[in-house]
């Protein structure tokens, strides 16, 4: 292995200190406008539940009691459960512990300095943007450093660069950096850097090998999927099966494996705590109606391109990865059959998951923190680019990379959150542009809603009793007459004026062959007044019991009713308050 | 002077000609040069905007960028001062004509440059030659300073077309399919020639690295801006004007095809060449079509194009295409336009007879002592029915309204909408009502223009259009000095 100069390591350092610097600003201004916070805050949903490990062990000490009234329905996540007197937190605490020392320090100068410490104040909150943006710069110090060893520096730096501004790590490191992405990004470039040092030294390191069993458990910690690191242990730098085999017999001499597991073990102590407290078990799955459901059948190609979430639509520079790991195959590089196996079974993983789509989220953000290893592939491929002989292959390349780049910058200063369907590729086009992304002639516009996304309608109730696809349905209640509801004005649709509205939805009346309900389309004026009323009843449509039936309907837009004010509408009426299926409804102008 | 306008014009093609063919002669042999120029000029929109369009800013762009090109090849060859002086004028021209012509200035600055012993060399020759380097800089500085003038006429906007509006760049090519694939002014579309371009990119940087950053930087800003500009489709015309110029530059690697093509056998290089060739053929026909209004200057959709493809008519269905798919956008009269212009209506509101149901009001007025209330009782002001034929028997004419507001309510409270619409038996088209709620002052009078091109194709020429104003609010709202004035394009003789 080839030593830094102290020219390179003093570059290094100023590198990643003003990196730090410089997102520490880009972090404030993106969370704060005018002094104001421009996000619901830095805590807010499921971050508060990582974060209130921290003002419940070091200022509440779990007394619920003491914590500000009803301080859980500010953050919409955690639960102060006044009858158990229980604090119940889902997710486990460590990124808490990583968080400490921040909060620790930001906790004194509340103190001293006569602040509210409070743990949720004002000042807690803008001092927490600091400590994810930490590991985020120390993540990539690390990665940077652990990819010097495959390709020449300039290409790490390159990479990392890319890295940052190319995927949704930017997001998560400096919009939600308070979801634990960040963290076991850091970890996981840690990982691989202690790693790399201890597979390449000469003697192996025991000291490097109990620090890599700590940071491993850690990001176990975490996220409990990444018990998958385990396996880098193993296949990091392998070239056949046989080193595979011996790399395994390696770590499962006592001398190795029990300090690992004993490491674990110490670590999971305070969480077993916590869970008996919360439980009275110390083992408690803390996900209750959360699992991977879909492990026989995952949602892979919604995963990888669905407009809700896909990896590769939000992050079009994941592809590159996916090249580099494809070149790496090709041409035997090792690593490349590692990597290909890991792209795969994390996509799996994330497919398999009830809420494939992790609602709420910006791209694939399970991949965050994964793209420490991929960060691999992108590097090789982009040795490759920067020394390619012909320069049009080499600028044509890089400029394609610094386009998908600046195409996800747009997307997080443009931030969307994403309430459509699952392939609802006409809201996605719209949304990119209205925000100057990218431009489209708007002839057509579909509406899609499958049920698959999370919905704030409270008529729908989704289900997966029976689906029509891909996995939820809507189950229509006595309780509301009008059900999945939905309007749009009919300027807000085309680039010219709509003429034709057709709508379809597919009903299951699954208590008998006869729902008595139906599909109403209106048309409305700015002043609410009736322009047009539709209304077609299911049964008309010959519905049947346990029996998927499409009803559809189309409707010529007279020129008079074509005001761009106008708005139209669309509902299930439940007539006859009973129980029927709904889904796949699809609304399309023209 | 539109005499003169076009005798410069026709010099100008002839110079832009002749300089692309001594700048291809630089790099290939006679063949490959006269292959390129012919596919330049007679397979690309160029050869449009030439004899049908000469009167340009493309065409004499055209001619400056091929000048730079060739003063540039001459000067790197020698450093004599000789080549360097002319380019002072003629980038400074060019950038008066068009800002982002300070691009061009990427050929000489990067000429000689694409590797660590390239720049090592170049440094030498700089050390060599330091003050024709220091007179590169200046014009650089000229060159990009002097539009700037622009900047401070129009603070805030980094590039400045005239129009504010125009003026802002999204800084990410966020119209980048549309400005190559849009049926409406796709570049591939019409001009599927450029597609070569790419291939002899490749090819450039294979043979020639010492011209390819330079080549290559220019291309990608000038397109990079272009497809950024909200105007991507830049108004009527055949193809997509945007390029034209740089055609002068992208020659370079269309020749370098074209050499790597010669070099093949010669049943291969008959093959290779019937894909130029069918290009060249289809851009000849399709600016014929152009010239027959077969192919219109705006508002092409992909429906109509393959309804046309082909076809030396256009019949009413195609017509009835172009109607359907109409994006109604703000509609401004072209400013490099020439118009006849003539009033065709106007109220002033000064007798009470005007209009249908006396509504003059006495007691607010811009001119004179009257003016017209626009109520909710009576929403509607008198105004503009006559058929299309009536208005102007010409093609391309439009239509401006000038008229003055006054209200009292708050601006967003003013429902007035000033309405264009032509009507077809009974069912209008090309309805268009400018909403001016939250968009004037209250408590003054408010002068307001709005322009409208009259339908180019239309069902019928007896078709019906009326323009007038109509309050579809509560709040009262006062008009007067309405005028309304045609616009007819100077046709020469």
């Amino acid at each position: 292995m080839k030593m830094l100069t102290r020219k390179q390591k003093w570059f290094d350092v100023t590198f990643f200190v003003l990196l730090f610097a410089g997102m520490i600003g880009l972090s404030s201004s993106l969370m704060y406008k005018d002094g104001k916070p421009a996000t619901p805050g830095v805590f807010f949903s499921d971050k508060s539940q990582y974060y209130v490990y921290l003002p419940a062990t070091f200022i509440y000490h779990w007394d619920i009691k003491t914590f500000p009234s009803r301080i859980d329905t500010v953050y919409k996540s955690f639960v102060l459960d006044d009858k158990k007197d229980k604090l119940v937190i889902k997710v486990t605490y460590g990124v808490a512990l990583l968080a400490a020392p921040f909060f620790l320090v930001t906790h004194g100068i509340a103190i001293l300095s006569a602040l509210p410490a409070d743990g949720f104040s004002d000042f807690y909150e803008k001092m927490a943007l600091i400590t994810p943006v930490f590991y985020l710069v120390l993540g990539l110090f690390f990665l940077q450093r652990f990819l010097a060893r495959y390709v020449k520096r300039n290409v790490a730096y390159l990479t990392i660069f890319f890295l940052l501004a190319g995927t949704n790590l930017f997001h998560y490191g400096l919009v939600e950096g308070w979801m634990s992405h960040v963290f076991s990004f850091f970890l996981f470039s840690l990982c691989l850097f202690l790693l790399k040092g201890f597979l390449d030294g000469g003697k192996r390191s025991y000291g490097k090998f109990l620090f890599i069993a700590l940071v491993v458990s850690m990001a176990v910690l975490i996220r409990p999927t990444s018990i998958l690191l385990l396996l880098w242990l193993v296949l990091l730098d392998v070239r056949s099966f046989r080193e595979v085999g011996e790399r395994i017999l390696f770590f499962l001499r006592p001398k190795y494996s029990i300090p690992f597991a004993l490491t674990g073990f110490v670590l999971f102590i305070p969480q077993f705590l916590y869970w008996h407290y919360l439980s009275g078990s110390y083992m408690f799955y803390s996900y209750p109606g959360e699992s991977f459901l879909f492990w026989k059948n995952p949602m892979l190609t919604a995963v990888w391109f669905a407009p809700l979430n896909g990896l590769f639509l939000y992050n079009p520079l994941v592809l590159f990865m996916v090249a580099g790991i494809v070149l790496m195959v090709c041409r035997r590089i090792p690593n490349g059959w590692f990597l290909a196996l890991f792209f795969l079974l994390n996509s799996y993983l994330i497919a398999s998951w009830h809420a494939w789509y992790f609602g709420g989220s910006y791209g694939c953000r399970p991949f965050v923190e994964y793209y420490a290893l991929f960060a691999l592939a992108f590097a090789l491929l982009l040795s490759q680019v920067v020394h390619a002989r012909n320069l049009f292959v080499r600028s044509g390349l890089i400029l394609v990379m610094l386009l998908c780049s600046l195409y996800n910058l747009k997307i997080i200063y443009n931030p969307l959150w994403n309430t459509s369907s699952t392939w609802a590729w006409d809201d996605f086009r719209n949304y990119l542009d209205t925000e100057d992304i990218i431009h489209f002639r708007k002839d057509s516009y579909t509406h899609i809603n499958d049920f698959e996304n999370i919905s704030f309608d409270p008529s729908v109730n989704q289900t997966r009793i029976n689906v029509h696809s891909p996995t939820k349905a809507c189950h229509i209640f006595p309780t509301f007459l009008f059900n999945c509801n939905y309007a749009r004005a009919l300027g807000h649709s085309l680039d010219r004026k709509v003429t034709r509205i057709t709508v379809s939805c597919f009903i299951d009346p699954f208590m008998s062959d006869s729902s008595g309900g139906g599909m109403v389309c209106s048309v409305e004026n700015s002043k609410r007044e009736l322009l047009l009323y539709k209304w077609y009843p299911f049964n008309r449509y010959g519905t049947k019991q346990f029996r998927w039936t499409e009803i559809s309907a189309s409707i010529d837009l007279p020129f008079w009713m074509n005001d761009d004010n106008n708005i139209f509408r669309f509902y299930i009426l439940n007539e006859k308050r009973t129980h029927f299926l709904v889904d796949d409804i699809v609304v399309k102008f023209k | 002077m539109t005499s003169l306008l076009s005798l410069l014009a026709v010099v100008s093609a002839v110079a832009g000609i002749l300089l692309l063919w001594l700048v291809l002669r630089k790099f290939f042999t006679i063949p490959v040069s006269l292959v390129t120029t012919i596919l330049v000029v007679f397979g690309t929109n160029y050869f449009c905007w030439i004899f049908f369009d000469g009167a340009t800013p493309h065409n004499f762009l055209f001619t400056l960028f091929a000048a730079v090109i060739l003063f540039t090849i001459n000067w790197q060859r020698d450093l004599k001062w000789l080549w360097l002086i002319p380019m002072l004028p003629v980038v400074v021209l060019a950038c008066f004509i068009h800002d982002l012509s300070v691009f061009i200035l990427f050929v000489p600055l990067l000429w000689g440059i694409y590797d660590r012993t390239s720049w090592l060399a170049t440094r030498r020759r700089i050390m060599e030659q330091p003050q024709q380097y220091l007179f590169l800089m200046l014009i650089v500085v000229l060159a990009f300073g002097l539009t700037r003038f622009a900047w401070f006429a129009e603070p805030g906007t980094a590039f400045y077309f005239g129009d504010r509006e125009a003026s802002v760049y999204p800084l990410i090519a966020a119209n980048f399919h549309l400005i190559l694939f849009a049926f409406n002014k796709g570049w591939f579309i019409y001009t599927p020639m450029m597609m070569l371009v790419f291939p002899g990119l490749y090819l450039l940087a294979e043979r020639n690295r010492t011209i390819f950053f330079g080549l290559f930087f220019f291309f990608l800003s000038w397109f990079l801006l272009a497809a950024s500009h909200p105007m991507w489709n830049a108004g009527a015309g055949f193809g997509q004007r945007f390029f034209i110029e740089t055609y002068a530059v992208l020659a370079i690697p269309l020749g370098y095809l074209m050499q790597w093509i010669f070099q093949k056998k010669i049943w291969i290089r008959v093959f290779l060449l019937t894909l130029p060739a069918f290009f060249l053929l289809l851009n000849l026909f399709q600016t014929w079509q152009y010239t027959q209004k077969i192919i219109v200057a705006e508002n092409m959709n992909r429906e109509y194009y393959w309804a046309v493809f082909g076809q030396c008519v256009a019949d009413s269905s195609g017509m009835n295409l172009l109607i359907n798919h109409k994006v109604v956008l703000k509609e401004r009269i072209p400013a490099t336009g020439k118009y006849r212009i003539s009033r065709i209506a106007g109220w002033d509101f000064e007798t009470p007879a005007t209009g249908s149901g006396s509504l003059n009001d006495t007691t607010i007025y811009h001119g004179g002592k009257g003016s017209w209330l626009l109520s909710k009782a009576k929403p509607y002001s008198p105004g503009l029915s006559k058929t299309i034929n009536a208005i102007s028997p010409l093609d391309s004419v439009w239509l401006r309204v000038n008229a003055w507001l006054y209200f009292d309510c708050h601006p967003d409270e003013n429902c007035v909408n000033l309405v264009f619409t032509c009507i077809h038996k009974s069912a209008p088209y090309k309805y268009i009502a400018h909403n001016l709620a939250g968009k004037l002052k209250a408590r003054t009078w408010n002068y307001i223009s709005f322009d409208y091109q009259v339908p180019e194709y239309y069902p019928d020429r007896d078709d019906e259009l009326t323009v007038y104003f109509w309050n579809s609010g509560e709040r009262d709202c006062f008009l007067d000095d309405i005028t309304i004035e045609l616009f007819e394009p100077l046709i020469r003789k």
